[in-house]
């Protein structure tokens, strides 16, 4: 199987599918095009834990597969999604090949004080984008 | 027992009973429409999968429709804003008097490419043109599908219940068999569908991407092991036709996900 999915209920329809999705899903993804997503409330009180949700479009190419030709397709992750409020880091995750494509990330925050709360996804061939919502803190 | 506790009236003969109820199904079986048996995919998903489709902060197909937003705001905004375009969606497939055809949703956000952005057309299936298509179906979400009545189209509606029907593959199997005569049914692990394309561009799990229609059309005929359909061809267009007008009146729900 290509990748690990976080979803069970996925996992199995995958394996089984596996031929047609080798047909179907060759195709590398261009960076250029890469969007992230971050939803965070936009008003929170002081103290409150909030749940930040974010994703980015991505293929996660894990390195291990083969194209049509039999060469190998090159790994191709996210590697570090950091979470910054007002610049200071509040949360870290260092991402692997085992995760499947347009990762997705929920975390708790401890809202401190209002300012920008930006998420930056960072990994191979020079991956690197980052999105910012405001989170207003009373 | 007391006569007033009879849920009958005493006065009515009881001969008379069975033809007075069957009187009356009859009435209000004519005021109250049928259920509709018709079911979106989203019905046979499993709770985790709806509540991915439902919860827009978790729902992947927003990444398509966030970028597609970016491109719409770039190219398109200088003539169309996004709530005119509200209801479009749930026409097309549409005639096309200048082609003399019917084109596609993607086929005319193609033609805006070619004439008004004066650029080459997208690729289909590239997240840009899927981007597009995501963007104008979303701004009709919830909106019934709406088919347009033009007599024009009817023979291409034809032609794709024709194909719908018809046996393709080594597998030798028509889309009736398993999405008609077997819907509600199991293949292998997975709920066979009624084939309603109310969700589309959807973000299907197996591919782990955005996908059209057209795509998953194509899909199904590689199951049969047909050779597919290439995208935009003729018999898309019909297939795509004969499908909307199978799902009239359903609600749209793009982005959707599915399994």
């Amino acid at each position: 199987m290509r990748r690990v999915c976080h979803r069970p209920q996925a996992a199995s329809r995958l394996a089984a599918c596996w031929p047609m999705r080798r047909l179907l899903s060759g195709c590398a993804r261009m960076h250029r095009m890469a969007k992230g997503i971050v939803f965070a409330p936009a008003r929170a009180q002081r103290g409150e834990i909030i749940e930040v949700r974010a994703t980015a479009q991505h293929p996660m190419e894990t390195g291990q597969r083969v194209d049509s030709e039999g060469r190998s397709v090159p790994r191709d992750i996210v590697r570090r999604v950091e979470c910054r409020w007002s610049g200071d880091l509040v949360f870290a995750a260092d991402l692997h090949a085992a995760v499947a494509a347009n990762p997705y990330l929920a975390f708790p925050v401890v809202a401190l004080a209002s300012g920008p709360l930006s998420v930056r996804w960072q990994g191979d061939s020079g991956f690197d984008i980052s999105e910012t919502v405001q989170v207003e803190v009373s | 027992m007391h006569p007033a506790n009879r849920a009958v009236p005493a006065w009515l003969p009881s001969a008379l009973l069975p033809a007075l109820c069957a009187a009356l199904l009859a009435c209000t079986g004519a005021a109250v429409a049928q259920p509709d048996a018709r079911r979106s995919g989203f019905a046979d998903m499993t709770p985790a999968l709806q509540a991915l489709q439902r919860d827009d902060a978790q729902n992947p197909g927003w990444l398509w429709l966030k970028s597609g937003e970016d491109r719409f705001a770039a190219d398109c905004a200088r003539c169309h804003s996004l709530a005119s375009l509200r209801g479009v969606a749930p026409r097309y497939p549409a005639w096309d008097t200048r082609l003399g055809k019917p084109v596609t949703l993607a086929g005319r956000i193609n033609q805006c490419q070619r004439q008004h952005v004066e650029q080459a057309p997208l690729a289909p299936e590239s997240d840009a043109l899927l981007g597009l298509e995501t963007v104008v179906a979303n701004v009709s979400r919830g909106m019934p599908i709406q088919p347009p009545a033009d007599p024009r189209l009817a023979p291409w509606r034809a032609r794709g219940e024709q194909l719908f029907n018809q046996r393709m593959g080594q597998l030798d199997l028509s889309c009736a068999q398993c999405h008609t005569q077997n819907a509600g049914g199991r293949l292998a692990g997975s709920t066979i569908p009624q084939a309603h394309p109310t969700a589309y561009p959807i973000y299907r799990l197996e591919w782990q991407g955005q996908g059209s229609l057209q795509r998953r059309l194509r899909n199904c005929m590689t199951g049969v092991r047909a050779e597919p359909f290439a995208f935009g061809a003729d018999e898309m267009t019909a297939l795509e036709l004969m499908l909307m007008q199978r799902a009239a009146g359903m609600p749209l729900e793009t982005p959707g996900v599915r399994p």
